[in-house]
This record gives structure tokens, sequence and C-alpha cells, in this order.
């Protein structure tokens, strides 16, 4: 009999990073390895199950950006360049390897996935892989949710509620454009909320969102079910929080399954370890070395001294790994249940891009987990938050925390000494695009234009990406570019059209490299 | 052609010539200000209060719990613009004020902030409990049954199923 619930959510983002200034773009290859190391086997991964007739359900929020970049032709194209790319390489690397068995094998597994990733891509999904997506929640065994239109991070945007208002109404418009729906839920992005956030959600429909944990133990009333049961809030929405244990598990460096020592290693890759010479035409066009998704060792332990990657090692244990997690969960849910009228819900919020991309067999191990699930108990089931809110619409009434999932909780990784002085000139920018729709209501032709640029440059500018990616110490001089130029087009912007001097020739140049959501409306500015 | 051209180098102003401070919570405990004092502003001052007074004065931040009704004051230098301030109560509404501090009674205000809330970091002591269907909230209706759905929660509060800690990691 079943006790309670599992709800898994995969949270899919990137950053807009298509750039078609420049012929070959080292960001672009963050989506191309997404597609190829995260949602192509996720996909097939799902395909696989349907095929084999297993129940499964799961929640997926892509972000607006990312379901642009998804649906661009130009990074399509770009795609499949990357792909023969690396087809060519892996086969240099068979050729290369073949005097060493344990390495061949691998080249010549890579050489058969990346071929195999761009017959799919190309030939069976026709480029045109959110229609995939579409097709499964069709079919109700995943449902998709939405995210704010750039992932800003929403608790240091606060300063202008229209700020949040144009985060989250556009990602919407974007969700409701590739979906045809209205999606019934949110992912904050970082897990940020604030409670500025929920007059927005309410306005746009959300029923639900997903929080970090102590959001919700430190809800007040405290929630007698912890994070087991969601909460509503008093203005109607329902908040759900992750589950602390689950998360550990996979999450943590040092007890998660992905540091195993059987799975591959992400850190070693030939695009550092071969010889310039060799390599140079598979790295950046600079000279600068990158990964090149071709790995050939395992995690072997606290050394330098890798071992060969074993495919099947790596196999057996993330289906050891999945019965490890299926038991936790288990055991979890039958104490739960004891102290619950209502079944308990765990809530395993992830990154999507951990499974396959950082953490290689992490689809094999979602897929092996799903089937066990299926198979081998009956305590435990997997459901959608819409699903259980249909069939537990009786909740506590609480008032979540401010919180994150980031370091800490809060929102030290968007605000702290590496990245503190993005803030000034962001919450500035929003108050002159409020103020350029407050004065603007009826503009046309080339004004509008102009308004509805100043608005895409300000969301780019605010994704919560820039500011982390400066606190990780990585590309840190891309992030800084990325949000002066975005601030300084948005600056532009505002000069000239209060000075009604646009600058044609510039606008029609930037609306081509920032040309995400073509849609927009520059009113959702407008003062609430 | 077009598409290949540059748009260039962008640099950030120094300074939006404004009169403000801004205020945003880091952590239940820790605040971030950031601030600008106009050179109107500041003539404006010298104009009603004189050069000396100026010169006299110190630039402080006044910080203002407005949840328990209490402020308290940071020296800062002349030529900052922003700060961060360790603040003790978490779940509290904080104000900053920017000024010149003429004596220990004697502050002047050159501009006051927004207010900023400090999230919680505990375990709320309100355990009371009331459960209702959240298409009532939702729809803002009444919600009939309200009486009849709260429940006892002894047995589960003492179960402690909230007490547990975050990690706060990922």
């Amino acid at each position: 009999m079943t006790k309670g619930y599992i709800a898994f959510i995969l949270h899919s983002h990137l950053p807009y990073v298509r750039h078609p200034e420049f012929e070959d773009s080292l960001e672009e290859r963050w989506l191309f390895e997404a597609i190829s190391e995260s949602y192509l086997p996720l996909l097939d991964t799902f395909e696989s199950l349907n095929t084999e007739g297993v129940e499964y359900k799961l929640t997926l929020s892509i972000t607006p950006t990312l379901l642009t970049m998804l649906a661009d032709p130009l990074l399509q194209q770009r795609y499949i360049r990357h792909l023969n790319k690396i087809i060519e390489l892996t086969e240099k690397e068979m050729d290369r390897t073949k005097g060493h068995p344990e390495f061949n094998g691998l080249a010549q597994m890579y050489n058969k996935k990346y071929k195999n990733d761009l017959h799919i891509f190309r030939d069976i999904y026709k480029c045109n892989i959110i229609s995939k997506f579409k097709e499964l929640m069709n079919s109700g065994k995943i449902e998709i949710i939405t995210s704010a239109a750039t992932h800003g991070f929403l608790p240091l945007l606060g300063i202008n509620p229209e700020s949040i208002r144009a985060q989250i109404a556009v990602g919407i418009q974007v969700y409701e454009k590739f979906f045809g729906v209205k999606p019934r839920g949110i992912w904050l992005p970082e897990c940020g909320y604030c409670p500025q956030v929920e007059p927005v959600l309410k306005e746009n429909d959300i029923e639900y969102f997903i929080m970090e944990s102590h959001g919700i133990l430190y809800a007040d009333p405290r929630p007698v079910f912890g994070t087991y049961a969601p909460i509503v809030t008093p203005s109607g929405l329902v908040a759900f929080g992750r589950d602390i244990e689950s998360s550990k598990q996979v999450w943590s460096s040092v007890e998660g399954y992905p540091g195993d020592f059987d799975y591959r290693d992400f850190y070693r890759d030939i695009g550092y370890d071969l010889d310039y010479d060799y390599i140079k035409d598979y790295i950046s066009p600079d000279g600068r070395r990158v990964n090149t998704g071709i790995k050939y060792y395992r995690i072997t332990g606290k050394t330098d001294d890798k071992k060969p990657y074993n495919p099947a090692w790596a196999k057996n244990k993330a289906d050891m790994h999945a019965g490890n997690f299926m038991f936790k969960r288990e055991k979890q849910i039958e104490y739960l249940s004891e102290y619950m009228e209502q079944p308990p819900i765990v809530v395993c919020p992830y990154d999507t891009e951990l499974f396959g991309h950082w953490w290689y067999e992490g689809p094999i191990w979602l897929k092996m987990l799903f089937k066990k699930i299926h198979y081998e108990q009956d305590t435990i089931k997997l459901i959608t938050p819409s699903e259980y809110i249909n069939q537990n619409p009786v909740m506590q009434v609480s008032s979540p925390t401010s919180s994150s999932w980031g370091h800490k909780g809060y929102n030290e990784v968007w605000l702290n000494e590496t990245n503190d002085w993005i803030y000034r000139h962001l919450h500035k920018a929003a108050e002159r695009m409020i103020q350029l729709a407050n004065e603007n209501p009826f503009a046309t032709g080339i004004k509008r234009d102009a308004l509805n640029q100043a608005a895409r440059e300000l969301l780019l500018a605010q994704s919560s990406d820039w500011a982390f990616i400066m606190r990780a110490g990585t590309m840190v001089k891309y992030a800084e570019k990325r949000t002066k130029d975005h601030i300084g087009r948005f600056t532009k912007l505002y000069n000239d059209i209060k000075e009604n001097n646009i600058d044609e020739q510039w606008l029609r140049d930037i609306e081509y490299k920032d040309n995400i959501f073509p849609d927009i409306d520059y009113n959702i500015y407008a003062s609430i | 052609m077009l598409h290949n051209q540059s748009d260039g180098e962008y640099r950030l102003p120094q300074s939006y010539n404004d009169n403000s401070i801004t205020l945003v919570a880091q952590n239940p405990h820790m605040l971030y200000a950031y601030w600008e004092i106009s050179e109107n502003k500041k003539k404006k001052f010298i104009n009603c209060f004189g050069q000396e007074l100026w010169n006299a004065s110190t630039p402080v931040l006044k910080v203002i719990n407005v949840t328990k009704n209490k402020a308290s004051f940071i020296r800062i230098n002349e030529f900052s613009d922003s700060l961060y301030i360790d603040v003790p109560d978490s779940s509290c509404s904080y104000i900053a004020e920017v000024g010149r501090r003429i004596s220990d009674d004697f502050f002047i205000s050159l501009a006051h902030s927004n207010c900023a809330n400090t999230p919680s970091d505990t375990l709320s002591n309100n355990t009371s409990a009331v459960f209702t269907d959240y298409k009532c909230l939702k729809t803002e209706k009444e919600m009939p049954n309200m009486r009849k759905l709260i429940k006892k929660t002894e047995l589960l509060l003492n179960n402690d199923l909230s007490g547990t800690t975050s990690p706060f990691c990922k």
C-alpha cells in the first residue's frame, strides 16, 4: 500500500549565451554540453521507461532563457556543427588509442554516443527538443513548470516590485508560447523566495513553488509536518520544501553518490590532457584549453593517479545507489506515515545538469531508480506537486521565510564582496525602466522598439548567473562583461529615448545580438 | 555588415548623481547598504548649516530596527559608498539613513532607505496550527469549515518533524 510520495523536480537552466556576433563562442558550448550530456540522455531515459511500461512521474522546470536557446535555429545549427567536430575528434581518438584497449573502448563509446546524438537531434527530433518535452508533458508523465524570465534572483530585485513582476510575467508568457497552457507551478530562481513574489505569482495564477528546506522549517506558525507536507501561505500559494536527507545523498560532495570512485571523473578531459598541437582544433579558438566531453578516467579516489573509466562498474554502482536511495526513502516514508494523517511527500529538487553533465551516470541512476520504484516495492510512489495538492488540498496555513538554496541559505552567494557592485546599477536601471514605461504608455515605431529592447537588456542584466559566476571565480570576466554590456546598452537606450534621439542602426544591431523575448511588451514595467 | 558592427565596450557610471541609500538583507544578521549623496544635497546642507558644521560633523549611517524601535550609528568613511552592516536581530524590519552626526544628540539625515527585512533563522515559537483547503485561500473565499479543520498537533510537534536543520547548501 502506498504510504507516501516522492516528488522529483529537475530544474533546467542556462543563462542566455547566444553570441551570433562570434563565429565560435565558448559559452555556447555550455548549451551544447548540456544537450549532449543531460537533456538527450534524460529524454532517452524517459523514452526507454515509456517503452518498458514503467510508470513514473517527474517535474521539470525549464527556464525561459533555455527554452529560447533550444528553439533558436542558429544555435541548433551550431550544435550540429559542434557534434560533427566531436565526432571527428572521437574518430581521431579511436585511431590514437589503438594500442590501449582500456581507452580505445571508451573512444568507441564516445564515437557511438555522439553519432547517436546527431541522429536523434537532427533526424528524429528535427532539432526540436522542446516538442519532445511537450509530448512527455501531454502524456502526463512529466509536469513542466516555469521560472523567471532570465533567472533573476528575486529577493535582491524586490527593491522594485515591477522587476519581480516583469521577471515572472515574461517567464510565464514564454512558457505559454512553447507549451500552449498556463503553468501551475514555478521554480523561483535559486529557490529565492521573498514575500514580495506572492502578489505577482497570484496575479499570474501560479499555484505552487518550491523552497529550500528552512524556508518552510522557519515559517510562521511552525509547520507541523516540516517539509513533509506543503504549506499554504495566507495569500493562497502552496509552498513545497526541499527534503534535507535525500538532497544530501545526491548533492553532497562528501557523502553524495556522484563522488563514488567508480564514476567518471568530470575534471579529467582530453581538452586539458593531450598535446596542444593535437587538440588545438577542438578547444577554444583563442587557444584556451576547455572540456571536450571526452573523458577517460574514473574518480578513482583522492589521488591524481586516476585509473581508466569502466562503464560496466559505473553502471553497477548506479544500480546499487538507486537501490540504496529507494530503500532510504521507503524507511523515511514508513516512519513519517506513522505520524501523519495525510501521506507524506518527500520533495527532491536537483539541477537537471547534475544528471549527465556533472554526474555522468545520473540519467542511468534515475532510470534504475524509477524502475525499482515501479517494480520492487509498493510503499512509495512518484508524484508531481500538482497531483499531490489535487489529492491533498488541505494544508497548514503558514508564512515561509525568505531563503534560497545557495550556500548558507540566504542571499550571500548573489550578494558579497565579489558582486555587490552590480546592484546599484541593476536597481537604477529598473527604476529608469519603470520611469520610461510610465512616461511612454503608447509608444509606437522605433520608440516602441527601443523601449522593448531596453526591457530585454534589463532582464538580461538581471540573470542570477552573472553574480553567481563572479562569486564562483570562474569566467568572471565574461560575467562582468555581460553585466556591463546589458546595463551599458540599457543606459544608452534610456538616454536616447529621453532625448528622443534613437540610433537606429545601433538599435538593430543590439536587437540582433540580444534577440530574446521577441514578443515582450515594455509596459510590463509600468508602475504597480 | 550591420550585424558585425561592434557596439563597443561599456563603462558603468561612477555616479548617477542621486541622493539615495538602498538597503538589502544579505542574511538574517547582515544588511548591505549602498548610497550616493549628491553635490546638490551637500550644497544645501552647507547653505543651511555652514561649511564649518559640515567639516566638524562626521559621516554616519543610522541603522534603525523598526520592529524593535531601536537605532544605532556607524561611522563611515567620507568617501565610502557602501557597507555591510552586522545586525543582531533576524525577522526584523530595518531602515538606514546616511547623514552627518554633529554630536551624540544631533544627527542630520541626508537620505533614508527603503525598508529591508532580515529573514528568520530559527523555528517559530508559534505552534498554533490552522489547516484549510488551499483553494479557499487562493480564491479568497470564506473558509466555512475552518474551525473543524483545526487539528490537534501536539503528537506531531513532539515528534519534531519540523525540527531538523538545513545543510544550507546544494
